[in-house]
């Protein structure tokens, strides 16, 4: 599974992409309804939870826990595709 | 309890604070410590007083009081002598907690009185636009201090710890999982147990001290805080230890004194 | 056990007690001070027996926090205090009233500004009980006279303070509170309780009906409620729109005004006299010796003062020809009674103040009388 970023609650702020260990989350350019300009999910492959499909038994999470507006959340979808997962 | 939503009411959501303020990390935190504990939702009472993290009781889907400036403490005092059943749980401040309504805490923390006490110390009045408070850092500056803040800061937890409280804790938002598990130690504890969490605010602190952007902030969280275990300035007096801008953390106090609801309750049954 | 019906014997403040007992009174924070101490203290014996709690706090404005929060878990909550504890109240009296929070506070009046006269009367808080917190809202005070309205007036104000929804204020003064004397305490007093929340609805904990008065949703029961001091629509929820403050601040003000008729309690003697004494706390006892010596005067007691008993005052103002209103300040019902007196055209009103500490002696009433 992979992190994915509501850009309806983002605010911004970019503490997920600094609280990351793996770099997982970048910058993003374009801005939000809001404008605000949310993250992009641009290494998912490279997140601890890559390979889990679970959200129950995800591990690290600091980025799911550190986002002041509950913006980030668990796309349980089976992993692979690459890039950024914005519906 | 499943979902974030279902601690949160959806229909206030986004919430008012500023992009990166530091209130939403605790409030993930506190919903992940909540949700792992088996406590009646209904049973819970959330108390606060006035700022920006006395707010968070409006969001939550709970019976919630949201006092006037300071007294959330004693509110909850009241709550929870009259009815013992109730877990209380306080968010609050450092403007709340350490000035307005410092001589509460003082005295809930000598008292034991049964409360769950989770203090966002931002360092700041954010609510009404960075003026300096109890725990800004001295010479740090704010709207109140343009020269540099002459005065030293409060260490509240050191206080909480010297006044009673059964468990004290200090963390910053940077340290998310002990957090959340000094957040569950705190919520089963009897009597009074407190929770500091030093906090970014970017746009009342941050922006007048070069660190506007919430990264910024978060490195600086990062520069000065330091596990007690491995703090040099353990042994030193804590008012030292503020003047060093060190910001301590880890659990400070773990004890079980006796209650002020427990006290009571054996007071009148030997009666 | 709330005591037992009977005749007794004992002090202003011990009766007040007493009543708040007979009551259903569960919860008590409070903080020493003169002239109300005394409440305290028995409290502090008698509440533990009745399966109460007893607290006393740090200072006054824990005291009324703390009688705040036991408010919503559904007990029946007082504090008790002197002019400067008073004045540090004020805060949460305006919050309780926006929050709609029963509770009722003891106010054993002493001489002030400031520190003043700690172990003297004096009824220089009417003014600041109505205002003296910011922005509009209505309380009620009452302000007895003798030992037994200390009992039975601490049961109305619980009364009112439930049905209503409304800090409810006990106006007494450091002598009616030092004051001992008999009481009877009745076979049985009318004691009221506040109406619950039975549904289990979210989101409105604040609606009401054409009471005007919400019913209670107490905490602990699953309403999940969010109360707050600032101006909130029917769900609780902090709204800053114009229409919803001022819904809220006139239907807090209505709820009251608009029952006058039913807190206003008076009491009027010789009601065919033209020459009326308007009193209300100690100074009673020396206008009841006036008219006890000469029943062409008349005896207007006023035992609510907030909301203002503006019938009584109208009634008895309509044929007479002269009013003396006799009060411990500098004239404070005074004037509400002028303006009242003036709709029904009666333009002599008179004031006997008395700040120094003493009550007034039926002679300087008297004196005051003859004067015109």
């Amino acid at each position: 599974m992979q992190v994915r970023v509501d850009s309806e609650y983002c605010k911004g702020c970019q503490l997920c992409i600094i609280v990351c260990p793996r770099h997982v989350i970048e910058e993003g350019k374009e801005l939000s309804e809001r404008g605000y300009a949310p993250p992009i999910v641009s290494h998912p492959e490279k997140c601890a939870n890559w390979k889990r499909n679970d959200k129950r038994k995800a591990v690290c999470e600091t980025c799911l826990l550190t986002c002041p507006d509950h913006a980030l959340e668990w796309d349980e979808r089976p992993g692979g595709q690459q890039g950024v997962d914005q519906e | 309890m499943e979902d974030f939503f279902d601690l949160y009411r959806k229909d206030r959501w986004p919430t008012i604070f500023c992009p990166g303020c530091g209130v939403g990390t605790v409030m993930n935190c506190f919903y992940r410590a909540f949700s792992e504990l088996d406590i009646d939702q209904d049973r819970v009472v959330f108390v606060s007083g006035v700022g920006c993290s006395s707010r968070i009781p409006g969001y939550i889907r709970a019976d919630s009081i949201h006092t006037t400036h300071g007294r959330a403490l004693a509110v909850a005092t009241g709550l929870s002598l009259s009815n013992p059943d109730l877990k209380v749980i306080v968010f609050t401040g450092d403007g709340d907690l350490g000035a307005i309504g410092g001589n509460h805490f003082i005295h809930s923390s000598r008292r034991n009185a049964d409360m769950t006490v989770f203090c966002i110390n931002n360092n700041i009045y954010g609510m009404t636009g960075g003026q300096a408070s109890t725990t800004t850092p001295h010479r740090a500056f704010s709207t109140t201090t343009p020269y540099g803040n002459m005065e030293f800061p409060f260490d509240l937890a050191e206080l909480a710890v010297t006044a009673g409280a059964n468990y004290v804790a200090r963390w910053t938002v940077r340290n998310v999982k002990e957090l959340i598990g000094s957040m569950r130690k705190a919520l089963v504890k009897n009597g009074f147990s407190f929770v500091e969490v030093a906090s970014p605010c970017p746009t009342g602190f941050g922006r007048r001290n070069k660190m506007g952007d919430p990264k910024q902030m978060y490195e600086w969280l990062k520069i000065k805080s330091v596990r007690k275990e491995k703090s040099e300035f353990w042994n030193m007096d804590p008012v030292d230890l503020n003047i060093s801008g060190q910001i301590t953390i880890g659990e400070f106090v773990d004890r079980n004194r006796p209650s002020l609801g427990s006290m009571l309750k054996s007071m009148m049954n030997n009666e | 056990m709330r005591l037992e019906a009977g005749t007794y014997f004992m002090q202003g403040n011990e009766a007040c007690v007493e009543g708040a007992i007979a009551a259903g009174l569960r919860f008590f924070a409070g903080y020493p001070i003169t002239p109300s101490t005394e409440i305290a203290e028995r409290l502090a014996e008698r509440l533990p027996e009745e399966g109460g709690i007893f607290i006393q706090m740090e200072d006054e404005i824990a005291s009324i926090s703390a009688v705040i929060g036991s408010s919503w878990v559904g007990a029946k909550a007082m504090t008790a205090t002197s002019g400067p504890g008073f004045s540090l109240m004020q805060e949460n009296i305006g919050y309780a009233a926006m929050t709609e929070t029963p509770l009722v506070i003891v106010n054993v009046m002493r001489g002030g500004p400031s520190t003043g006269l700690p172990t003297m009367p004096s009824q220089g808080d009417v003014m600041q009980a109505k205002y003296g917190s910011h922005g509009d809202y209505e309380i009620i005070a009452l302000a007895p006279a003798t030992v037994q309205d200390m009992f039975d007036l601490t049961i109305k104000a619980f009364n009112f303070s439930e049905i209503y929804r409304v800090p409810a204020i006990i106006l007494s003064d450091a002598e009616v509170g030092h004051m001992r004397g008999k009481f009877t305490v009745p076979k049985k007093s009318e004691v009221l309780e506040r109406r619950m929340r039975t549904d289990k609805v979210w989101h409105d904990g604040f609606a009401y009906d054409e009471s005007l008065v919400p019913r209670f949703p107490v905490f602990g029961r699953g309403f999940r409620v969010h109360v707050t001091g600032i101006s909130h629509d029917i769900a609780g929820y902090p709204r800053t729109d114009p229409e919803v403050h001022e819904e809220l601040v006139r239907r807090l003000s209505e709820k009251i005004i608009g029952n006058r008729d039913k807190i206003s309690l008076t009491d009027i003697y010789n009601e065919d006299s033209d020459r009326f004494i308007v009193t209300y706390g100690s100074p009673t006892l020396a206008a009841m010796e006036v008219i006890g010596n000469d029943p062409s005067i008349g005896l207007l007691q006023l035992k609510t003062l907030w909301p203002m008993p503006e019938e009584s005052i109208r009634h008895v103002a309509k044929n007479v020809k002269e009013i003396l209103v006799v009060e411990m300040n500098m004239g404070q019902v005074f004037k509400e009674v002028q303006r009242i007196a003036c709709l029904e055209g009666c333009e002599n009103v008179r004031l006997l103040s008395k700040v120094g500490g003493e009550v007034h002696t039926p002679q300087e009433i008297v004196h005051s009388l003859r004067r015109c």
